[in-house]
């Protein structure tokens, strides 16, 4: 009868070593980046119009300077501060709906209001700019295109616009 | 303070638009013990909102889905006779230092029908309400009927078969304060897992 007393409780504590044994767990990460307003914002005012009605002899020319399908961007960012930004000035678009790809040549234009007129030629080197005092800078975006071997089709691409404060 | 952004262009046949920016970062699990069970993350392996926002700004919510492919995955391999109970331990903030904290809300949902891939099993996980941070389940849902036979006792040779389980958190960050400090908010989500009954 003593015997007993002491195989149960034994018993027990051997279930609950078992059960304890087999918990398994994980920790994974949330996360999240946060962008100051006041740090830097790209705004899309008007997108790059390009239209192969506008060809000649099957290339398409948008002066970011003159042309008004010339696409408009602003950044926002820090009163009066200084910076300057670097992009890749030709790009290989791909034709997502079929076979071939096209080159589009980049011509960036800024100034530090919104005047596209008054806007001086960005080479893709990096350039320091300077955000005015109402904490704006303007850009202008056309290119060169040559269509006259394009396939019909959906052309995609990427343009990288790197902005540095300094 | 070095901000990449990108902008997509479109030809579509003969127009162009631009659009878009990309902002992104990743992070990695780290497993505490196995033992009977195995949790296994997959994809990304991690809750990470700028996957389902690129850019997040003060004064935002992002919300992320269970549909949506920001939703972290963790397969769960145990007994399938077993039943298993997921606890899920997720900070109400993710935090920046230590004076910056974003509200967070973390759900999640199970697929225990034995589905043979994660996308199989999203459509038909099983979504626990808000607020909801445990649930038991079986490791392989059973079918209408009289109840499954009792488990298989243990015994010499004898190896019990396994199944896996799909488990998927998702959840809403928000509203970012709008006078939120900029950079990475983080914090840790810590999923247990034990069966049920022995």
């Amino acid at each position: 009868m003593k015997l007993f007393r002491y195989i149960l409780p034994i018993l027990l504590l051997m279930s609950a070593f078992t059960l304890q044994a087999q918990k398994t767990s994980v920790s994974i990460k949330a996360q999240a980046t946060v962008i100051d307003k006041a740090e830097i914002e790209l705004v899309t005012i008007k997108y790059l119009d390009i239209d192969a009605g506008m060809a000649v002899n099957g290339i398409i020319n948008v002066s970011a300077k003159r042309d008004g399908q010339a696409g408009v961007m602003m950044v926002k960012g820090r009163p009066d501060a200084s910076f300057r930004i670097s992009f890749a000035p030709v790009v290989q678009i791909q034709n997502s709906a079929g076979k071939g790809s096209l080159t589009l040549k980049y011509e960036m234009y800024g100034y530090s209001s919104d005047n596209q007129a008054a806007s001086e030629p960005i080479d893709a080197a990096a350039r320091t700019l300077k955000i005015n005092s109402d904490g704006q800078y303007y850009f202008w975006l056309g290119g060169i295109i040559d269509i006259s071997k394009a396939r019909p089709g959906k052309y995609e691409g990427e343009f990288t616009l790197e902005i540095e404060y300094i | 303070m070095k901000r990449r952004i990108q902008i997509i262009a479109l030809i579509v046949v003969s127009s162009l638009l631009l659009t878009g920016h990309v902002m992104g970062q990743r992070v990695s699990f780290g497993l505490f013990a196995t033992d009977g069970i195995v949790i296994t993350p997959l994809g990304a392996g991690n809750l990470n909102f700028n996957t389902k926002q690129n850019i997040l700004l003060p004064d935002q919510t992002v919300t992320i889905n269970l549909v949506d492919d920001a939703a972290a995955i963790l397969s769960i391999t145990g007994r399938l006779d077993q039943e298993i109970t997921v606890t899920i331990d997720a900070p109400s903030t993710l935090d920046l230092g230590v004076s910056h904290t974003i509200p967070l809300a973390v759900k999640f949902a199970y697929s225990n029908i034995g589905a043979a891939t994660d996308v199989l099993a999203k459509l038909s996980a099983i979504e626990m309400a808000s607020g909801f941070t445990s649930a038991t389940f079986p490791m392989l849902r059973r079918a209408s009927g009289l109840p499954a036979p009792p488990p298989t006792p243990n015994h010499s040779g004898y190896v019990a078969p396994t199944g896996t389980v799909y488990l998927f958190l998702y959840g809403t960050l928000g509203v970012i304060p709008s006078n939120a400090a900029a950079g990475i908010y983080s914090g840790t989500i810590n999923v247990h897992v034990s069966y049920a009954k022995n």
